[in-house]
């Protein structure tokens, strides 16, 4: 049995739809990947995973004592807007976190088991528990992440303290081994640091020593690369391989570069529109892309091996140009390959090892 | 609660000058769509437009005439005898036997005035001053930077004296009338706006918009006029609603300091108010008229203030 | 922190050296010259003449502005009109009471608003969300003076809960400490003493709480609003912490930033509030002082008044700056 068995996870914000059912697993020290453009959501579904979702709530409390909650509709067109709106939800990651201010909440179905324990359905305190110590979350924008007014020392004792009940000196000093641990440099001084007098990559170090400090089994790392320059961007993934090898801790890597998961993952999920569309070890993935968006990401990225005359592919359209699963392939309206089949009713999730949701994958290769 | 409000307007100084950029002519039509959307504006224009229909057309509604000590013989003020409300007088009597409800009618047009008057001064005064520092900061090299400079720094320290104080030495120069009044009210509100248009003048100047009209070679001056000052008028507005409902409740406070002219020959709200709180246990009524006038009007301004502030706060639209 | 301390004295000072600059203009300003103002309206030409030359109204502009900051400075501001005594003690007398409300005022605003404020924001959209928004919205929409004479009839005449006026019982033994009443009785332990005291304090310290507490509140709402949706409570969040501490050390830490600001530049405001509501209670502070200075036009009381008043502005904006570099280190350690 896997570490994490995500099965047909769906999260809905109001009438948007943007994880529609969306199942993969982890296996215990892998590191698995989940692909795909901003909006995909990526994101949503790690965040669902973690619990960190702002809960649905009753209707109640979006009435007419909040004027702009009336509007929240407004730029979204009466046909096919649900799925629109879906798509722009995780667009940047802090907007779903900014939900929880408006009430609005999010609606959470399915099932996600650690090991065997459905997270879904644990009691917040429960969760609670388990947050930080059994699986634990890396962000995208370390900077924001960070607590501005507290010493990075305190925001990295008060997970010891709260899970492995360490205080005071000991848990000062594990916080230095960790920051060691983590490539930090002279950590007993950093301890008193705050976050703004970090660089970046510093600051990602900090977040990954945080979530790494109670040797969780599976680490979560939402797009941990895309704020930070190129140069540490290598140096952060160089890091995490590290962590994963020695530590055994299993990872799964939202990410929408292509790059990073060739580097490091073990099995890549693609994600389209709220659902998984391709899912193959990595290797078979780079050299047999079968769903055509799959082939399209590759096609979009730069090669040093071809000649530079040769252009790039992009792919045409944005994602917000969508059909809903059920009535075809959400893809179909981008893609190039597009035929009669590919609308007529929803395509199934097919193959095993190597698995793909296009009707026609069988033509096209 | 002044300033209170300066600190959200700063910052919705600093969002709308990035928003501009995106979205410069859609922007005041999803505004104003969102405003008529919103209760809080709503209530708030019902509110003010029933004051401003009154303060119009206040002496051809109202049945008596304001002034008029119809009713003397039925009031004895020692004795604390004031008749209440009855069929021909609907409020009841005042102090000196007049109709309350044609007074109370009357007196909003006063009440407007004394907050208009108010405010524009403020404002006028404000904008001129904190135009020409911006525009001389932004402009005028170095030199316009030390006029700037010196502008803004008398500026705080007039922020920093409290607003009753400000009013309370200015009518200490020009003697209590109500004139003294919109004028001491006014002139407390001039460092206000004057912060307030540089700010968001200054937040439009450094906007990419602005930047690429100078890089087109567009003369400054017409930047300016054309493009910087329309642009920075939103939060003005906004602050102008708001300073409208602090303007006639500090009108009242200083009426009630003695410095408004006691009984003028046209009723005025808050100098009723002030009036009658001598009164205030033998006739409460003469009171809670005013009184509940005045905050109901205030919450009017209020209200649209805040609704519009909201509406225009792209912050807030982000969330959405 | 030193050199973000010494940083802000030295533009406290300059501020301070505007103000007299306006003052001065001011004083000068007055109809018919200061001399006519500060003598009483029978005076005669002699002692016109003498009070010119004391003043040294013949000097130089600048001179005369030398010589008016160098009383000022020396806590100088002639004598009362209306009483005779001079201005400084008149106001040492009386700064104690008025301190003393504002600060009641002060507990009442931060004590409701800002756990008032908390809970809004946590339940927005609510009933108690929609009061207190609401409430806070009236609240700055109520005349002072209104609002202080309403709970003084309604409270103190009528139901006969509250002393209706002044800052203890007739005839009540008592001992002077530092002047704030309340505190005295309970240092002295003449702890009936406290008690009136507090019992007097009660009415005018809820009405000039009004609108600090609807300001608060708001502030409060927004900041904690604004806070919740960052992405390091997210990350305390996925820590799995307990929520008081989410609460405590990282939503409420950040939230309180523009809190202290606010309540910094309330505090200053609270003393022109005091000025409405000791006119209604008696109270004998500052506030009943300059009410009777303005309406007797005693203009000497008032420039000491304006002048004590915008010190302890300045000084209050001192202690919120220097806490705001306590409370954020970005401002604190910044290279």
């Amino acid at each position: 049995m896997a570490l994490l068995e995500v099965e047909d996870l769906r999260v809905a914000f109001g009438a948007s739809t943007a994880v529609d059912g969306v199942s993969f697993a982890v296996d215990e020290g892998k590191v698995v990947g989940l692909v795909g453009e901003s909006g995909c959501g990526k994101s949503v579904t790690s965040l669902a995973v973690m619990g960190l979702l702002p809960k649905g709530r009753p209707a109640k409390g979006r009435k007419a004592s909040q004027p702009v909650q009336a509007a929240a509709s407004e730029p979204v067109g009466p046909a096919g807007g649900g799925l629109k709106a879906a798509a722009a939800v995780p667009q940047a990651a802090p907007a779903t976190g900014r939900r929880s201010r408006r009430g609005g909440g999010a609606d959470v179905s399915g099932r996600a088991a650690f090991d065997g324990v459905d997270l879904l359905s644990l009691a917040p305190a429960a969760m609670r528990r388990r947050r930080g110590r059994d699986l634990a979350m890396i962000f995208q924008d370390p900077l924001s992440s960070l607590n501005p007014v507290v010493p990075i020392g305190r925001q990295i004792t008060e997970v010891l303290e709260r899970h492995r009940g360490l205080k005071g000196d000991k848990a000062a000093k594990e916080a230095a081994h960790l920051l060691d641990r983590v490539g930090i440099p002279d950590p007993t001084r950093r301890l008193k640091e705050y976050p703004h007098q970090l660089s970046g990559g510093m600051r990602q170090r900090v977040l990954i020593a945080i979530a790494v400090a109670c040797a969780p089994r599976l680490l979560i790392a939402d797009e941990p690369t895309t704020a930070l320059d190129v140069t540490i961007q290598a140096q952060i993934l160089e890091l995490l391989k590290d962590l994963v090898d020695t530590e055994g801790t299993a990872l799964l890597m939202i990410t929408h570069d292509l790059g990073v998961v060739a580097g490091l993952c073990d099995e890549v999920n693609v994600l389209y529109s709220g659902r998984v569309v391709e899912s193959a070890p990595v290797r078979e993935l780079f050299a047999r892309p079968t769903h055509p968006y799959t082939i399209g990401l590759l096609g979009s990225i730069p090669r040093l091996d071809l000649g530079i005359h040769e252009p790039l592919t992009p792919i045409r359209g944005s994602i917000a140009d969508v059909i809903r699963w059920k009535d075809g392939c959400a893809f179909a309206p981008r893609c190039d390959r597009v035929a009669e089949a590919c609308v007529a009713g929803e395509p199934a999730l097919r193959g095993d090892l190597h698995a793909h949701r296009c009707v026609r994958a069988e033509e096209i290769a | 609660m002044t300033i209170a409000k300066i600190e959200k307007l700063d910052r919705l100084i600093e969002a709308t000058a990035t928003a501009r950029d995106a979205q410069t002519g859609s922007l005041l039509r999803q505004s104003l769509r969102r405003l008529r959307r919103s209760p809080m504006a709503v209530c708030g224009a019902v509110i003010v437009g029933v004051f401003v229909v009154m303060a119009v057309l206040g002496p051809w509604i109202a049945p008596y005439d304001p002034t008029a000590q119809t009713w003397g013989r039925e009031v004895f003020l020692n004795r604390a005898i004031f008749p209440g409300p009855r069929a021909e007088n609907w409020f009841g009597l005042d102090h000196l036997g007049r109709d309350m409800f044609s007074r109370m009618i009357v007196g909003a047009r006063q009440t407007l005035l004394v907050g208009v008057v108010a405010t524009l001064i403020g404002l006028l005064a404000g904008a001129v001053i904190g135009g020409v520092a911006a525009a001389s900061g932004t402009f005028g090299g170095r030199w316009g930077e030390r006029v700037e400079s010196v502008i803004m720094r008398t500026v705080d320290v007039a922020l920093a004296i409290p607003m009753l104080l400000l009013a309370l030495s200015v009518a200490a120069l020009l003697g209590p009338s109500l004139s003294t009044v919109m004028i001491a009210v006014g002139v407390a509100q001039i460092p206000i706006f004057a912060r307030l248009l540089r700010g968001s003048m200054l937040a439009q100047a450094h906007s990419d918009y602005v930047l690429s009209a100078i890089a087109l070679g567009v003369p400054k001056g017409r930047i300016v006029v054309s493009h910087i000052l329309p642009n920075s008028l939103g939060p003005v507005i906004v602050q102008a609603t708001l300073v409208l409902a602090t303007a006639i409740i500090e009108a009242a406070a200083l009426s009630y300091l003695g410095l408004g002219n006691p009984d003028p020959g046209s009723p005025e709200w808050g100098t009723m108010l002030s009036d009658a709180q001598r009164l205030l246990s033998g006739a409460p009524q003469l009171s809670i008229y005013p009184a509940v006038a005045i905050i109901v009007t205030a919450l009017g301004f209020t209200l649209l203030g805040e609704a519009m502030r909201e509406s225009l706060d792209p912050r807030l639209r982000r969330q959405e | 922190m030193l050199r973000y301390t010494v940083k802000r004295l030295l533009q406290l000072s300059v501020a301070l050296l505007g103000l007299s600059l306006l003052l001065f203009a001011w004083f000068k300003a007055l109809p018919g010259g200061p001399e006519n103002r500060l003598l009483p309206e029978n005076a005669t030409d002699q002692q016109r003449e003498a009070l010119r030359a004391s003043l040294g109204l013949d000097d130089p502009v600048w001179v005369q502005y030398g010589e008016f900051l160098g009383r000022i400075v020396r806590f100088d501001f002639g004598s009362s009109l209306s009483s005779g005594r001079p201005v400084a003690t008149e106001l040492a007398d009386r700064l104690p009471a008025t301190i003393e409300l504002s600060l009641a005022a002060m507990v009442i605003a931060v004590g409701i608003g800002i756990p008032l404020g908390y809970l809004a924001a946590k339940r927005r959209g609510t009933w108690l969300d929609f009061t207190a928004v609401s409430g806070s919205l009236l609240g700055t929409c109520i005349p002072i003076f209104f609002l202080a004479a309403m709970l003084k009839v309604v409270f103190a005449q009528e139901l006969g809960l509250l002393p209706t006026a002044f800052r203890l019982s007739a005839g009540a033994q008592y001992t002077d400490v530092t002047g704030l009443r309340v505190l005295d009785g309970l240092i002295t332990g003449e702890f009936d003493v406290a008690w009136d005291a507090l019992l007097h304090l009660v009415l005018p310290a809820i009405a000039l709480s009004s609108i600090p507490l609807a300001v608060i509140v708001r502030i409060t709402r927004a900041s904690v609003l604004d806070v919740v949706g960052e992405d390091y409570v997210r990350t305390a969040d996925a820590k799995g912490l307990k929520p008081a501490t989410i609460r405590g050390r990282h939503v409420m830490r950040n939230a309180m930033l523009p809190i202290a600001t606010i309540i910094g530049l309330l505090l200053g405001s609270l003393f022109a509030g005091a000025v409405l509501t000791e006119s209604v209670f008696a109270f004998g502070g500052i506030g009943s002082f300059v009410y009777q200075a303005t309406t007797e036009r005693d203009y000497p009381a008032l420039m000491g008044f304006i002048l004590v008043i915008a010190v302890f502005y300045v000084v209050i904006n001192l202690i919120v700056d220097l806490s705001y570099g306590f409370l954020d280190p970005r401002v604190r350690v910044r290279k």
